[in-house]
């Protein structure tokens, strides 16, 4: 049985059409399932929560990247299946393989699933990446040594992602890091910054007064203190044959 | 030894920049890049590479060991130590097979070779 979960933003009239394809889409293959399009008045967590214990047993989250965020770590810790159908802005699709629009329900009706790891920052947790800008911190890797990047570098821990050629594979069991200068990523080469995997890192605020900026997923963090690590295969997702990994 | 080209670059997966320090305990499963601060100890399974500009304050592990950069602290490799022109090493080096480049500065003592099991039992019982 599954649950379609389609964020508010969805409600605006440049979707009507492309949603109707979707769901005559989604009867087509015979994948239908309950509906509910979340509202202010509709809490996201407490839906999910309701739909498992009814015994959903696949979640599918319509709607851009801080949807899927959102509706991940509703979902870390139970034993259900993420689907998406991807609207907007949504990276995390292109990354599994999943077309926008109508085509998704194919791969949502194809079940190819796979069993990937979360990064973890804290209670929260991050399927492609997290970025920590305006920073003057420190990072405690593995609890064996201790990296210090320059104020002016922006720190991205990745577990899904894919950038000039380089593809970080969320099966791996490794969140890596990537320390470049502020003007976004380089190619992995000379002058380019600084690149490891590690399992555990715990960030130290040298200034307590300027806390760090800190994104997970297009989410923001604000709680302290900061401890990231990866969580293996904490996810079962539905992916496309056009995956990154 | 690992030369850094296109190809190797899919291969690399710990690469220390030149803004970069770090400090404790660094060990890697694969091929290592040193362009900044390391202070503590290197190990690797695979191959390291500690490029001009780099300072090295650490004993090093590794399978094939390249410096054109600053090493205090003693080496042992797998298999090979290259030291390029700009290399300053002060610490003793082990290994298999070494290459020195005029113009660089070695401080140490160096243990080179192998000796075969069978050969070093017959050393025993003499």
């Amino acid at each position: 049985m599954y649950f379609y979960l389609f964020d508010s933003f969805l409600s605006n009239k440049k979707y009507e059409k492309i949603l109707t394809k979707v769901e005559r889409r989604i009867v087509d293959l015979g994948i239908e399932g309950k509906f509910e399009c979340l509202t202010a008045l509709k809490n996201l967590e407490e839906l999910i929560k309701g739909a498992i214990k009814k015994g959903i047993k696949t979640i599918v989250a319509a709607g851009d990247d801080q949807t899927v965020a959102r509706v991940i770590n509703a979902i870390a810790d139970s034993d259900v299946v993420l689907g998406i159908i991807p609207f907007g802005n949504n990276k995390t699709a292109q990354l599994l393989g999943i077309p926008k629009g109508e085509l998704a329900c194919d791969v949502i009706s194809n079940r190819l699933i796979e069993k990937v790891d979360l990064g973890q920052i804290n209670h929260h947790y991050f399927l492609t990446s997290l970025k920590i800008t305006n920073h003057q911190v420190s990072l405690e890797c593995d609890d064996s040594y201790i990296i210090t990047p320059s104020p002016s570098q922006e720190i991205n821990i990745s577990n899904l992602d894919y950038k000039n050629d380089k593809i970080f594979n969320p099966q791996d069991g490794f969140l890596e890091t990537h320390l470049s200068p502020s003007r976004g990523w380089g190619r992995f080469s000379k002058n380019d910054g600084t690149l490891f995997p590690i399992k555990k890192i715990r960030v130290l605020e040298s200034n307590k007064e300027k806390p760090a900026t800190i994104i997970a997923d297009g989410l923001k963090v604000l709680k302290r203190p900061l401890t990231i690590q990866v969580a293996p295969q904490k996810l079962k997702i539905i992916v496309g044959k056009e995956r990154k990994f | 030894m690992f030369k850094k080209t296109e190809s190797s670059n899919q291969e690399i997966i710990t690469l220390v920049g030149k803004m970069v320090k770090v400090e404790g305990k660094f060990y890697g499963q694969g091929n290592m890049i040193i362009e900044g601060i390391v202070d503590g100890s290197i190990k690797t399974e695979n191959d390291l590479r500690i490029e001009q500009g780099a300072v090295v304050k650490a004993s090093i592990k590794a399978k094939n060991i390249y410096i054109a950069g600053i090493v205090e602290g003693n080496i042992k490799a797998q298999e090979s130590i290259e030291l390029a022109s700009s290399a300053k090493v002060f610490g003793d080096i082990e290994t298999k097979l070494l290459s020195i480049e005029k113009g660089s500065l070695f401080y140490g003592n160096c243990k080179m070779g192998e000796i075969a099991p069978e050969k070093k039992e017959k050393e025993k019982e003499k």
